[in-house]
């Protein structure tokens, strides 16, 4: 059993400093991992990063995490991302990380994701540039999640998990106002997700979503904003699987 | 989350509630737009917008959601005081709890 602690958009400032480290000194009792599914700070800046980057220094745990849009306001997304690593977080943009848990392989994916909606319901890259550009850095940050899906795979890897800051489903989104939907997450996301194949998909972003969803591949979908989960994280126990034997093995339809 | 963010401008330049023109002062259009440009301020300030909702309802004015600190929710109700002036503002702002859960979820 691999036992997954996630929180997203704890939006910690200089007000906020040891506000979670209390609930974090729990993790080795009840985690093996910690998943932070970004907006971690208010407005990006290195100082804040610098908060969060004290709340996790030190933890047992290994701590995994993407950036989101807040962490991109003051558009310091590199030196954001180097107060975390310092803090001793991996933080993923397109890429994966492997943590070795009592000697099973467990691949965390990670990307910030972006905008776009949900079939029948989204944007298409078509029309000004402008348009075309935010649909295909949508697809960007698709493509960086499922190849590194299919890679965790090939290095062995049995438990996969997708992190983003965006909801790759609608589901999670219920409770926020419909016309923003798109402004909360794609389906490219999903898509990947369902590609690639993977345990767990994990974000955050839609506060005042709900926490549980799935794709129409079947894979669980869980919302861990904090304003939705209302702890200072939530803790997720998954099945440990067996290695699939190559990368496009994996793709399978779970269920 | 902060849906739809604008680009930062001048709206939080303007004085609290002056509004910028006369015309439709005081119209459910202007409250419309004070609204507008209450959420521009909270994203540009200290609190950041944080997914706070603020919607007109009759003659009043809810403002709802969950934010990180109790800080960020004086600052939030200072703010929104100081930019619907003269509105019957309701409040209904959540504080996020930090403690550990105390049960975890068997994800099949």
């Amino acid at each position: 059993m691999i036992r997954v602690a996630a929180v997203g958009d704890i939006h910690m400032g200089l007000d906020s400093k040891g506000l979670f480290r209390p609930a974090f000194d729990t993790l080795p009792d009840c985690a093996d991992l910690l998943l932070l599914a970004g907006d971690l700070t208010r407005h990006g800046t290195p100082e804040e990063a610098r908060v969060v980057a004290e709340e996790v220094s030190g933890l047992p745990v290994p701590v995994v995490a993407v950036l989101g849009n807040h962490d991109h306001h003051e558009e310091k997304p590199e030196e954001v991302t180097a107060v975390l690593r310092e803090g001793g977080v991996h933080v993923l943009e397109g890429q994966g990380t492997v943590v070795d848990i009592d000697g099973t392989r467990v691949g965390i994916a990670g990307t910030k994701g972006f905008c776009g909606g949900f079939v029948g319901r989204s944007g298409s890259e078509f029309g000004e540039p402008l348009m075309k550009e935010f649909i295909r850095y949508t697809r960007r940050c698709a493509d960086g999640l499922r190849t590194s899906l299919d890679d965790l795979a090939a290095q062995g890897c049995g438990t996969r998990i997708a992190l983003t800051h965006y909801s790759p489903v609608p589901d999670t989104l219920a409770g926020e106002p419909p016309e923003i939907h798109p402004f909360l997450g794609s389906y490219l996301l999903a898509e990947a997700v369902d590609t690639a194949g993977a345990d767990l998909a994990v974000h955050g972003h839609a506060h005042a979503g709900r926490e549980h969803g799935m794709t129409s591949g079947g894979v669980p979908v869980r919302n861990v904003a904090q304003p939705v989960i209302r702890r200072a994280f939530n803790v997720y126990h998954l099945r440990s699987r067996e290695a699939p034997a190559t990368a496009s093995a994996s793709a399978r339809t779970p269920g | 989350m902060n849906a739809a963010r604008p680009p930062k401008n001048d709206h939080a330049a303007h004085p609290p509630g002056s509004g910028r023109s006369p015309v439709g002062a005081g119209t459910a259009q202007n409250t419309e737009y004070r609204i507008a440009h209450l959420r521009e301020r909270l994203a540009a300030e200290e609190p950041g917008e944080l997914g706070v909702r603020v919607e007109a309802r009759g003659s009043a004015v809810t403002v709802t959601g969950t934010v990180p600190t109790a800080h960020c929710r004086d600052e939030l109700i200072h703010t929104a005081n100081e930019e619907l002036a003269g509105l019957s503002v309701h409040f209904d702002i959540v504080v996020a709890e930090a403690v550990a859960p105390d049960h975890p979820e068997e994800v099949s």
